[in-house]
């Protein structure tokens, strides 16, 4: 199936020759456009270079960052590691992730991503259902049905909280209570409570969330479970933060501390 | 700073004494990496990986939580004026399971020690929702890999970019022949992932792998081109090591149905 809908969107059907870019008036761009212009102008100079090898190219958008590209390579590529350097030639848009892949390996997004450090996002728990359902095409196949949908809830919610206890408690925790980087801290449970909720969510089957709305969401599932009471404490805290009547930031962040740990088990305790 | 030995010395009686205060809550205090292996290189070493497990109880008490977080602040600020490449540790609430991840190191006699508390290493272990994730990390490591490829091409290495190719390629000789075993079901003791490595794998090349290792203990600042050329071997390496992974897994039968869980849909769901 090439150029379908979601790249006629996206002005690509229109391309007169294959090494030759959309043209697009930048002058006259929104922020949101121009956004949409970049990943339009990376396809095209994609498909010029990379076409042959190409099985498809989706964009994916995502709860907790800002998408990124699924690249498929034609399974009988040889020397992936060339084709990527192909890839990144293309000038990707910065901030977009890229995952490069043979057809034949599309099951591997499915797999867990790495359990990384602060100010990182593992994408991985969202990235296939996102791509399958507000993903576009951009070229070539329509693959968003070969990437498997996991349904083992408990093992990706255990995963999560083994993961942020193993990286953040060293990694975050520790490290910005011993430097006093206090507000930092607090921003970085807050977030850590927001990807918990995301995960925690997908075993009710709601995927489609959004960084802000998120723990309204959450308490639509979990309103009689202790995690609610817990969230609600953090979230009063952080709210008092900026208030004359809360200096001390020490204390609220070692507060933070305790609540997110109270949270973690009380998830672990959920699962099991 | 002339660093020596004496100094990762007093680093760890330092964080012992800074932790003394919460012993009565602590049951093992574990000690692995280069200062429990004795291979502590001085001035490149870092400080400190250990485990601090407590009773589980002091996670259902906000006030003994509390004054535990208190006091292992002063013990990573005593870690931090050290002047030593320092880390903080990790602390865990339960003794009998961690994370998969750290099976090797912890459960390996000459690779850890115990510096506090109960022997724990015989009996410690990971649940099984722990060992899927470690024995399917290798392949977003195969993919965190390609996002380096943009340095093969790019004209002039900054400082920045050979920091991170040298940190990069010191990570990947470290974790890439662990994280491989564990897919191959393989659970090695640290002293023997590199042993399991090629008794499983015996046509791969690993030459890369030792070419790392060297470049570590180098003390000169290697050549660009060269660490280059070392970024290109390793992300080949890994590329022909995924290939034979997923030929072994696929001989065992379908790799989707030996990776995922029962219950995933996609192309046989």
């Amino acid at each position: 199936m090439l150029f379908d809908g979601p790249q006629r969107k996206l002005g690509l059907i229109d391309l007169p020759r294959e090494e030759r870019a959309p043209i697009v008036d930048t002058e006259h761009l929104t922020l949101t456009d121009r956004a949409r212009a970049e990943k339009v102008r990376f396809t095209a100079r994609l498909i010029a270079r990379l076409r042959p090898k190409l099985e498809s190219v989706m964009y994916y958008p995502h709860p907790f960052t800002r998408g990124g590209f699924v690249i498929v390579f034609k399974n009988e590529i040889k020397g992936l590691i060339d084709s990527i350097a192909e890839v990144y030639r293309c000038i990707p848009p910065p901030d977009l992730s890229i995952h490069c892949l043979r057809r034949s390996e599309l099951f591997e997004l499915a797999l867990p991503g790495l359990p990384l450090l602060p100010h990182y996002v593992s994408e991985n728990l969202h990235l296939g259902l996102a791509l399958r359902h507000k993903g576009t095409v951009l070229y070539g196949l329509d693959l968003r049905a070969e990437i498997p949908v996991r349904k083992d809830f408990g093992v990706l919610l255990a995963n999560h909280i083994e993961g942020c206890m193993m990286q953040q408690r060293a990694h975050c925790l520790l490290t910005w209570l011993q430097q006093r980087q206090y507000l930092l801290l607090i921003d970085q449970v807050d977030r850590q409570f927001r990807y918990l909720m995301g995960t925690a969510l997908l075993a009710h089957d709601v995927w489609d969330i959004q960084m802000e709305t998120l723990p309204e969401q959450f308490a639509q599932y979990f309103c009689d479970q202790p995690v609610m009471k817990t969230w609600g404490l953090f979230d009063h805290l952080r709210s008092t933060l900026y208030s004359d009547n809360q200096p001390d930031h020490h204390a609220a962040a070692f507060e933070a501390v305790w609540l997110l740990e109270r949270f973690l088990g009380e998830l672990k305790e959920y699962t099991q | 700073m002339n660093v020596t030995m004496a100094d990762y010395d007093n680093a760890l009686k330092g964080f012992l004494d800074a932790v003394d205060p919460m012993k009565g809550d602590i049951i093992t205090v574990l000690l692995f990496g280069s200062m429990a292996r004795g291979d502590v290189r001085p001035g490149q070493s870092d400080v400190l990986d250990a485990f601090v497990f407590f009773e589980p109880t002091v996670f259902k008490d906000r006030e003994r939580f509390l004054r535990n977080l208190e006091i292992m602040i002063t013990a990573c600020d005593r870690l931090a004026q050290t002047g030593l490449d320092y880390h903080p540790f990790v602390y865990w609430e339960n003794v009998d399971l961690i994370s998969a991840l750290f099976l090797p190191p912890c459960r390996s006699l000459g690779s850890s020690q115990i510096v506090f508390g109960k022997e724990m290493r015989h009996t410690v272990d990971a649940s099984r929702a722990s060992r899927f994730l470690a024995g399917r990390i290798f392949f977003a490591s195969r993919r965190y890999g390609h996002q380096l490829v943009y340095l093969l091409s790019k004209p002039e290495l900054t400082a920045g970019d050979l920091a991170r190719i040298t940190e990069e390629l010191a990570r990947a000789q470290k974790t890439i022949p662990l994280l491989a075993c564990f897919t191959m079901g393989i659970w090695p003791g640290e002293a023997d992932i590199i042993r399991e490595f090629r008794q499983a794998l015996p046509e791969l090349d690993i030459s890369v792998i030792d070419k790392v290792k060297i470049l570590r203990h180098q003390k000169d600042s290697p050549d660009p081109e060269y660490l280059r050329q070392l970024l290109r071997e390793m992300l080949d390496f890994v590329e022909t090591l995924h290939d034979q992974l997923i030929v072994k897994l696929t001989e065992a039968g379908s790799t989707e149905r030996t990776l995922l869980p029962d219950g995933a849909t996609g192309a046989y769901g």
